[in-house]
This record gives C-alpha cells, sequence and structure tokens, in this order.
C-alpha cells in the first residue's frame, strides 16, 4: 500500500498555519510530494483571496468577539475558525494524479470528508462546487489553488459550530441576527454535534478524518513534520499573514488594481509575466 | 486616500459565488476596478489581471463584455459556473448604480 505523508499540526495561530499551507503548497510545487495535514486555530477569520474585508466584515464586533483575521492563498468564501468549532484539513496533490476540472478534483479531495463521516455512520454527499453535505446540510466547505504541478486545497469539517457569531462578524445589520436569522442558517448548515446529538471532541474528529484520508486515497499515513527547508520558507512567509498589506490588500496594498502582496512569489510570479 | 469612497458597488451571484465588483470611472471610461467576492477563480493572480484588463476599457455593456471574453480566450484558468456574462452584470451593476 501507498504512503502519504502526514502532518497533524494541532492547535496553532492562524497566520502561522497559513504560512505552513503555503509553504508546503510551494515546497511541493519543486519536490512532487503530496502531502496531507490537519490543525485547528483560536478564533480566526480566514477571508478567501479576493474578498473584501472593508465590505465583508465587521471589524469592530470581530475584534470585540476575539477573532483574528486573516487572508489565505485560495479563492472563495471566509472561514470562521475557532479552537473547538472545527477540525481543518489541507491537501496538496500532484496535478497529473487529480482531474483537471476543478469541480471533478473538489468531489475527489473532498472525498476525504466524505469517507470520515462514515466513522460515524454518517453519510456525506459531495455538492458542487467545493461543500460536503450531511443530512443534507452543508458539514464542511473547501478551497483550492493551483500551481503548475500541484495543488492545495483545504477545507473545514464543521463540530460545533457557533452561527451566532459568525453572523455577528459579518457586515449586516445586528436586527436580523435575530432568532429567526439564526434559524434560517441552521436550515442549511449543520455540523457533527447537531448531526450526532451528542458533544463530539475534536480528537474524534482528527481520528475520523486520519481514516478519512487512507479510505479516500488508498494510502497508508506516514507521520511526518516540517522539513527544515519547509520551516525556513514557512518563516519567510508568516510576516505576510499579518501583514495589513496583504490582508487589506485592496486597500492598504502598494498598488491599485493588482493588489497581491508585493513581497510574496505570487505577485513575483505575476511581474515577470507582465514584462 | 480612501481608495473605497469614490467607487461605485454592483452585486451579482453567478452559481459558484458572489461577484462584488466596485468601479471607478472617468470620461466614460474605466479609471479603477475591484472584482472581489466569494466566486471561484483559479488561478487566482489572474483575478489581478482580469483587473488590470478591464482599466481603461469604456464603460459600457458591450465593451466590457468584450474585454471579459477575450480575457477568457486568452488566458488558462477555471472559474467554474462563472462566466464572462456573470462578470459584466456585477460591473454594469456598479457603474449604473
Amino acid at each position: 500500500m501507498d504512503e502519504l505523508r502526514f502532518i497533524d499540526f494541532g492547535l496553532l495561530d492562524v497566520q502561522k498555519i497559513m504560512s505552513y499551507n503555503e509553504a508546503l503548497f510551494r515546497t511541493a510545487e519543486k519536490t512532487g510530494e503530496s502531502v496531507g495535514f490537519l490543525w485547528t486555530t483560536p478564533k480566526a477569520i480566514i477571508m478567501g483571496y479576493s474578498q473584501l474585508i472593508e465590505k465583508e466584515l465587521n471589524l469592530d464586533r470581530c475584534k470585540a468577539l476575539g477573532y483574528e483575521v486573516t487572508r489565505r492563498i485560495s479563492g472563495g468564501g471566509m472561514a470562521f475558525s475557532s479552537e473547538k468549532s472545527q477540525m481543518q484539513y489541507g491537501y496538496v496533490g500532484r496535478l497529473e494524479d487529480l482531474p483537471y476540472d476543478m469541480t471533478e478534483s473538489y468531489k475527489e479531495i473532498c472525498g476525504i470528508v466524505v469517507h470520515a463521516l462514515e466513522k460515524w455512520g454518517l453519510s456525506g454527499e459531495f455538492k458542487p462546487i467545493n461543500d460536503v453535505l450531511c443530512q443534507g446540510k452543508k458539514i464542511s466547505g473547501s478551497a483550492q489553488t493551483r500551481g503548475e504541478n500541484m495543488l492545495i486545497q483545504h477545507g473545514t469539517l464543521l463540530a460545533d459550530f457557533n452561527i451566532k457569531e459568525m453572523m455577528t462578524c459579518c457586515n449586516i445589520p445586528l436586527e436580523k441576527i435575530s432568532d429567526k436569522g439564526i434559524k434560517s442558517v441552521e436550515e442549511r448548515l449543520t455540523d457533527l454535534n447537531r448531526a450526532l446529538e451528542r458533544k463530539v471532541p475534536l480528537d474524534e474528529a482528527a481520528e475520523a478524518m486520519r481514516m478519512g484520508f487512507e479510505k479516500n486515497f488508498g494510502v497508508r499515513l506516514k507521520e511526518s513534520r516540517l522539513t527544515k527547508q519547509e520551516e525556513k520558507l514557512a518563516s519567510e512567509l508568516l510576516p505576510k499573514y499579518y501583514d495589513e498589506k496583504w490582508v487589506f490588500r485592496y486597500t492598504r496594498g502598494r498598488t491599485r488594481s493588482c493588489g497581491a502582496y508585493p513581497q510574496s512569489p505570487e505577485q513575483a510570479e505575476f511581474s515577470s509575466k507582465q514584462r | 486616500m480612501d481608495r473605497l469612497a469614490d467607487m461605485k458597488e454592483g452585486l451579482h451571484k453567478s452559481k459558484s459565488g458572489l461577484i462584488r465588483a466596485l468601479v471607478k470611472t472617468d470620461n466614460g471610461r474605466i479609471t479603477d476596478v475591484i472584482i472581489s467576492g466569494d466566486y471561484i477563480l483559479t488561478p487566482e493572480r489572474c483575478i489581478d489581471e482580469l483587473e488590470k484588463a478591464l482599466i481603461g476599457t469604456e464603460a459600457c455593456r458591450e465593451k466590457i463584455f468584450g474585454t471579459l471574453k477575450r480575457f477568457y480566450e486568452q488566458n488558462k484558468f477555471q472559474s467554474p459556473q462563472t462566466y464572462p456574462e456573470d462578470f459584466t452584470e456585477a460591473l454594469m451593476k456598479a457603474i449604473n448604480a
């Protein structure tokens, strides 16, 4: 049976884990090695590449509730994370091993979550483009970006999700965050606690996700940690995830219509293509 | 200077997510644009390149759609269930706001 390199990062600050995500992806672009990983973060909001924070979030309310805000390199919608609310996963895989079509590749990798749910006898269903449903409601969302040789997909398996806090952080009028408003989100969103009608400890969710990786790719996990090279790259990338020029890239970045982080590899790539 | 202060906003939902377009025009042409939202388009740097391609475009549906269609033809990216028509719709809503 093939092996898959696997890292369980445990609980980490969101900026740090974002730098690890990017470092694993960029290193794999050169080495071609696939890797799976898990993590959780303290309260954090991870914005998609092209989301305008100033319009999407109420930053005063985010701060009052203790949420850190950063931005990831992949697109799609914001992810609300906190220590006990969910287990988050990442997978860096070779493009040549995966479908070219994005929706098909989402489906293949989201199989990790579908298989993880089997641990509890729950039936997961992939919903295009990038969600997994359980009992007809969203329990997992994912985001993906691609390089020349590899893709990275990261996502979440909700365990104990606080819908009211998520709505409070969003830039919507407080009066809309009523029992009725929360109920309407509850009709579309679920988590392990709701699905199983009991408190599911996160280590149980982590164990299920490990099983999900193994079953989905037909592999045995090989426990690993960051290499020295990955750690070095991550430490170089870490300031980006705190930097307003990246996080608030549309309004506090150095450029007007091209908002990528000036010191980041994607900006260097972008600039070289413009020349 | 607050970049967003003199930009107009248009929202349109494509099948992959919300497109929130912000546009500034001068003399009938686009002088600044942000195509934000939670829609899916990869590689993401193409979003920056798309914004750049729109600068200088005449602020009318036909020209904007033309720029977007050309961009789709000339660049290698994927935007599942989001099409030039969707971006055009969001941009026109911003221009007419």
